[in-house]
């Protein structure tokens, strides 16, 4: 039996809501960044002992730059500290942001999943918005990042 | 919007003693864009609350959906727990308390039906705030584990929002059940509401009647489903329906008659801000809403107008507010009408209020009828000469059809509860106004004017025109408000105290409880929550047959008290769980 459970969290970031929405964006999010945010806060949030107890199965599993759909990995019996954590951060280096739950799933392949609907729909929003100003390489990165979330494990 | 939530509450703070003029003007626009991300339907229903702080009148309760008091000392916090009739006590928990919670005020407003509301920017924003806040309301969520409360983000920026679970998580950290917290933003948010209309609507035992328009052709299985989508908080033609805005936004520039879009986009840089300030003067015009298309709200919020109220306002009121508004008629009417001309795309007109007598003449003429746009049943002279304007101006652009029922909301009445008209007489003179003034939320209020921007360019950004509705309607049902509608939706609006509030319209009321009518006000305190700072999530669609339950019995108390069975009956799993003898216990998670 498997003695570790986890719960992987589906979230959505939106960064700086207060700009025109723009495709040049101020950041790029990428793993590192964001788990370092989201690190900071729960140390301000919880402690030094709430961020010890939630770092040993916090991960940052998959990040998706255009459409901003992240899935994090932590423990059962932490998940909710660190949902609140997340909720709770205001900025991503200088840039203003908040999140949105999406869903909260025990096991990665329905996250793998719905994080693939999501970015399908968040992209095809993306594009809507972006009309001809869409990057030639939007497509192409999105393709990687499809990938990736397809190579997760399990 | 884009995070889920199906209901904004726009916040008027109101301080210090309130005065007539203090009205209520409730800047509406409309989301340009909307990302339909987690919720598959949002509506957006524009409701105010007030911050008051000493009983002054009750004549400005009317004028919104939604009153709120926040105490500011123990005596107040006291009276407001045990005497006043709002419907919701706003405790600023993110500074130090100027008095004490204790727990029989809180337990004796919870047995009123009163609700507490906790705001939570003060987690999100800075570290002393989140201090304060958490250690203040971690008793009041202790003491009413739940019920009753609801929360509310006082967001002074779109980044201090957060989604509905999001929210119901963070209160979680608080010792507040997962369930329950979900409950407070969501179904509490809705019963709040529902009680609120049904104090203003409704005196005791009253029933709403609606009348179907026997011109409309409508079979018996879509009557019904319209009756299934109607949701008796929303304000009518202001929900946007999610099909119907993508659709709008799908072909953005274009207006074609076979699109029944509900388009939001009327350019408010042409629209003369005073133009907006109708005060009573309008209806809605319900130019997309087409019966054959209907599955939206807009038809059944027709439909409702046309349902009995208890009061008769028009019956009592004092003519002079008409007068006055009358005057201010023709260069409203103009404005508008030019302004139609020139967009093409608004849909929602203002309408000439029927007069006075005119009104009342038509109570017994109109019953049943659902007329045409083009009859003039109860209209006065000038209403009709607008409506034709309308007529004519929005027969090119779009399939606009403006409601019958729409048109002559007054008449459209059917008033059941004649006899409860004496307790009208007290506020005769404002009854009228409030007749006129109804501002429905043709447009929504988006969370911050800059959120619009971002969500769209093609669509330019629109205020949305808010237009007092004649039509009462359901929905708010707040027939006695009156909202200003000033072009200039944004959040600065608000923070202007003592702006100029469109006319109250009061409406004699009802209480669903047995209580007094006069809903106390305290003058606000200070501005909170500029933007539309309240988002509740609602997610479930009211199922009808509860809806008219719900109506028919205004009693708050009843509905209390199945409040109180569920508790009971939510507890009891958990009484065994915590029982430390070795029972067996139920792996519940």
């Amino acid at each position: 039996m498997v003695g570790f459970k986890n719960r992987y969290l589906l979230m959505e970031v939106f960064v700086d809501p207060n700009k025109d929405f723009s495709l040049d964006e101020p950041i790029i999010i990428t793993q590192f960044n964001l788990s370092k945010a989201i690190k900071d806060s729960i140390l301000t949030n919880f402690g030094e002992c709430g961020l010890a107890s939630s770092t040993n199965s916090f991960q940052v599993k998959y990040v998706n730059p255009i459409t901003k759909i992240c899935i994090f990995r932590t423990s059962r019996e932490e998940y909710q500290k660190v949902w609140a954590a997340i909720t709770m951060v205001r900025s991503i280096g200088n840039c203003p942001w908040f999140s949105t739950f999406l869903t909260l799933v025990e096991v990665s392949r329905p996250a793998k999943k719905a994080a693939l609907k999501c970015d399908e729909s968040k992209f095809e929003q993306y594009k809507l918005l972006a009309g001809e100003r869409l990057p030639a390489d939007a497509h192409q990165r999105m393709q990687n990042c499809v990938e990736k979330v397809k190579a997760l494990e399990h | 919007m884009e995070l889920g939530y199906t209901g904004v509450a726009y916040n008027r703070t109101l301080k210090g003693v309130m005065s007539e003029s203090d009205r209520c003007s409730t800047p509406l626009f409309p989301l340009s864009k909307l990302t339909p991300s987690s919720s598959a339907f949002y509506a957006a229903v524009k409701f105010h609350r007030e911050r008051l702080n000493v009983a002054v009148s009750s004549s400005f309760c009317q004028s919104y959906d939604i009153v709120a008091v926040r105490p500011m000392n123990q005596s107040a916090f006291d009276q407001t727990c045990q005497v006043s009739e709002v419907d919701m006590i706003a405790i600023d928990f993110s500074e130090k308390l100027p008095f004490r919670l204790k727990q029989p005020m809180v337990k004796a407003a919870l047995e009123r039906g009163v609700y507490f509301e906790i705001t939570y920017s003060g987690l999100i924003s800075d570290a002393q705030s989140r201090r304060q806040l958490i250690s203040n309301c971690k008793l009041l969520v202790d003491w009413t584990r739940g019920k009753n409360l609801i929360f509310c983000s006082a967001a002074s920026s779109a980044t201090e929002l957060r989604g509905p679970q999001d929210v119901a998580n963070l209160f979680s950290l608080l010792g507040l059940p997962m369930e329950r917290a979900k409950a407070a933003i969501s179904k509490n948010c809705r019963s709040l509401l529902a009680n609120a209309l049904r104090k203003k609507q409704f005196y005791k035992e009253a029933i709403k009647v609606e009348e179907i328009p026997s011109g409309r052709h409508v079979t018996a299985q879509s009557a019904f489903d319209e009756w299934l989508k109607w949701d008796p908080i929303s304000s009518g033609e202001g929900d946007l329906l999610l099909d119907d805005m993508e659709k709008s936004f799908a072909v953005t520039n274009t207006l074609t008659k076979t699109v029944r879009t509900v388009n939001f986009t009327s350019n408010m840089n042409g629209l003369p801000v005073h133009g907006l300030q109708i005060k009573d003067l309008i209806s809605v015009d319900k130019a997309a809403f087409e019966p054959p298309d209907t599955d939206d709200f807009v038809p059944d919020a027709m439909e409702i107008e046309e349902a009995a109220s208890v009061e008769n306002p028009e019956e009592e009121g004092g003519v002079n507010p008409l007068h006055e508004e009358q005057s201010d008629l023709p260069e409203n009417q103009g404005s508008l009408s030019t302004l139609c001309k020139e967009q093409g795309e608004i849909l929602y007109c203002l309408k000439a209020p029927s007069s006075d007598d005119s009104a009342m003449s038509s109570l017994p003429t109109y019953k049943g009828i659902y007329a045409n746009s083009e009859e003039p049943v109860s209209i006065s002279s000038k209403k009709l000469n607008y409506l034709d304007n309308l007529g004519a101006n929005h027969v090119a652009p779009a399939p606009s059809q403006i409601y019958g029922g729409n048109a002559l909301p007054d008449g459209g009445r059917v008033h059941i509860t004649k006899i409860e008209t004496p307790i009208t007489n007290d506020h005769a003179s404002k009854e009228l106004s409030n007749l006129l003034n109804k501002s429905r939320s043709s447009a929504f209020e988006l969370v911050d004017s800059t959120v619009e921007n971002q969500c769209d360019e093609d669509v330019s950004a629109q205020e949305g025109v808010v237009l007092d509705n004649i039509s009462d309607k359901i929905d708010t049902g707040n027939k006695q408000r009156s909202f200003l509608a000033s072009s200039d939706a944004s959040s600065q609006d608000v923070y202007v105290e003592g702006e100029q509030y469109s006319e109250m319209t009061h409406g004699s009321v009802n209480l669903g409880d047995v209580l007094p009518i006069e809903g106390f006000l305290y003058p606000a305190t200070d501005f909170n929550g500029p933007v539309p700072d309240d988002v509740k999530g609602k997610r479930k669609e009211i199922d009808i047959v509860t809806n008219y339950q719900g109506l028919g019995k205004p009693r708050a108390g009843t509905e209390r008290k199945r409040q109180n069975s569920h508790h009971q009956h939510f507890l009891s799993p958990f009484k065994r769980l915590l029982n430390p003898r070795s029972f067996k216990r139920k792996s519940r998670k």
